[in-house]
């Protein structure tokens, strides 16, 4: 795979700082590098701790519309995060702001992050800083031993994310990058597909009411998966009204078992673990189901049920 | 930033730690209650004895003093700070500028230059003062 173009000053200054050509191997050496300097040896490594050593004098909560944002308050810089939203994602937004003060471009500047997380690629500075938090919270050494011990379920991952005080797709990204087993996590959400999406308010052609508009199903609308897992995960690619992943919403909210997933070249039959996991976002609830799709199954007998967890808020 | 704790020290961390402490007006035993630490150990991270406390140690210590790790570790965490245009720094001194705006200022480029006068800059502060002051 070709290797990825870096323009930004950021990147530039990364590359300068620490010598290594990927930013991204950069970030997440000044990441480990501040982790070092508070001396833990197990997660979690308190945001407001890391915040600390870089010259932050608070990390509070705040009545806010962003996710978190760099100000100063009194004269000393302070972080301000969402109070609305998660434990999880509130750490990731901390340490993204931290993130913020790690690039050599930092020059004490105010910074408003509506948003963190996303991992967009069309801001530069913004990736690093997402990649310098996932360094922080989930940082690797600390990470593997739980990936290798666990194996690829929804046990692990529901694990991973109480011990690391992190959010499950954030706890899902870094154990993917950690390679460590061919597999996939998947986070379904119902929608539909391109062609069927309406405006608000459109009416139905007259006569054709009672066959009513297109139904949502569960869709993919984010994948992360590692590179030893060798296929291709389309997005907004459906499952099956019928399937695991639908039937993972009634009841129980877990199932598992082989399923046939067609990711585009025909039926694929995998295993996999399904978890009935919704969040809310702003005033609205999202059904969401994540799923860890694996070739060969781990040995033992059937997986460990998981608990129920607290609805996060995103 | 790489992170380099040696460079332009003044001052090593034990003595730092009372430095601002006595600043605070804070008793020994003060500080120590308060950091949740014994007075002993504190003892013997002001006189250099101890070996560098924790960064959980470090943090409520700082946050006793009012102060951060940073601080106490004397830092350099914003090393871009340095790079502010002498013409910029020579406005900032007479007119008392904030820092932050400082700061702004000295990361404004366009294609590349920036002001080369202080009056250069002066008009440039004006007018992001004037047209942030316009907005409803």
């Amino acid at each position: 795979m070709p290797a990825r173009y870096w323009g930004s000053r950021e990147a530039a200054s990364i590359r300068k700082a620490t010598g290594l050509s990927d930013p991204i191997t950069g970030m997440q050496r000044l990441a480990d590098q501040l982790l070092d300097e508070g001396g833990w040896d197990q997660p979690p490594a308190p945001p407001a701790i890391l915040a600390s050593f870089q010259g932050v004098h608070e990390v509070r909560l705040a009545t806010m519309q962003s996710a978190g944002r760099l100000v100063y308050r009194d004269s000393h810089l302070v972080i301000e995060i969402n109070e609305e939203h998660s434990l999880g994602k509130r750490n990731f937004t901390a340490d993204h702001e931290v993130s913020h003060t790690l690039l050599p471009t930092y020059a004490g500047q105010s910074i408003d992050d509506l948003e963190t997380g996303m991992f967009l690629k069309g801001s530069e500075e913004e990736l690093l800083c997402d990649i310098g938090a996932a360094a922080l919270l989930l940082p690797p050494r600390w990470l593997r031993p739980h990936a290798v011990v666990g194996g690829p379920s929804i046990s692990t991952l529901l694990d991973v994310a109480s011990v690391f005080e992190s959010s499950l797709e954030a706890a899902a990204r870094q154990l993917t990058h950690l390679d460590c087993w061919p597999a996939a996590f998947i986070c379904w959400e119902e929608g539909f597909r391109k062609d069927e999406r309406v405006a608000k308010g459109q009416m139905m052609m007259s006569g054709f009411e009672r066959f009513g508009g297109p139904r949502p199903k569960w869709r993919i609308c984010r994948a992360y998966s590692t590179r030893s897992f060798h296929h291709f995960i389309p997005n907004n690619k459906s499952a099956e009204d019928t399937s695991l992943v639908a039937a993972c919403c009634e009841g129980d909210r877990f199932t598992w078992g082989f399923e046939d997933f067609d990711l585009g070249n025909g039926p694929l039959k995998m295993y996999c673990e399904n978890y009935y996991a919704p969040y809310r976002k702003g005033d609205t609830v999202r059904r969401r189901v994540i799923s860890v799709l694996v070739a060969v199954p781990p040995q033992g007998n059937q997986p460990t049920v998981p608990s129920p967890t607290q609805m996060e808020i995103l | 930033m790489m992170l380099d704790n040696t460079k332009g020290k003044t001052m090593a961390l034990h003595d730092r730690i009372k430095q601002r402490r006595e600043e605070k007006g804070l008793a020994a035993i003060e500080l120590a209650q308060r950091a949740e630490i014994s007075k002993g150990y504190l003892s013997e991270i002001e006189s250099g004895r101890a070996s560098r406390p924790s960064g959980d140690v470090l943090f409520r210590i700082a946050t006793v003093l009012g102060t951060t790790v940073a601080d106490l570790l004397e830092r350099e965490v914003r090393p871009a700070s340095r790079a502010v245009h002498p013409m910029l720094r020579a406005l900032a001194t007479e007119e008392e500028l904030p820092d932050e705006d400082v700061q702004m200022l000295a990361q404004i480029r366009f294609r590349g230059d920036q002001p080369e006068t202080k009056e250069d800059w002066r008009y440039l502060y004006e007018s992001i003062r004037r047209s942030i002051g316009r907005r409803p």
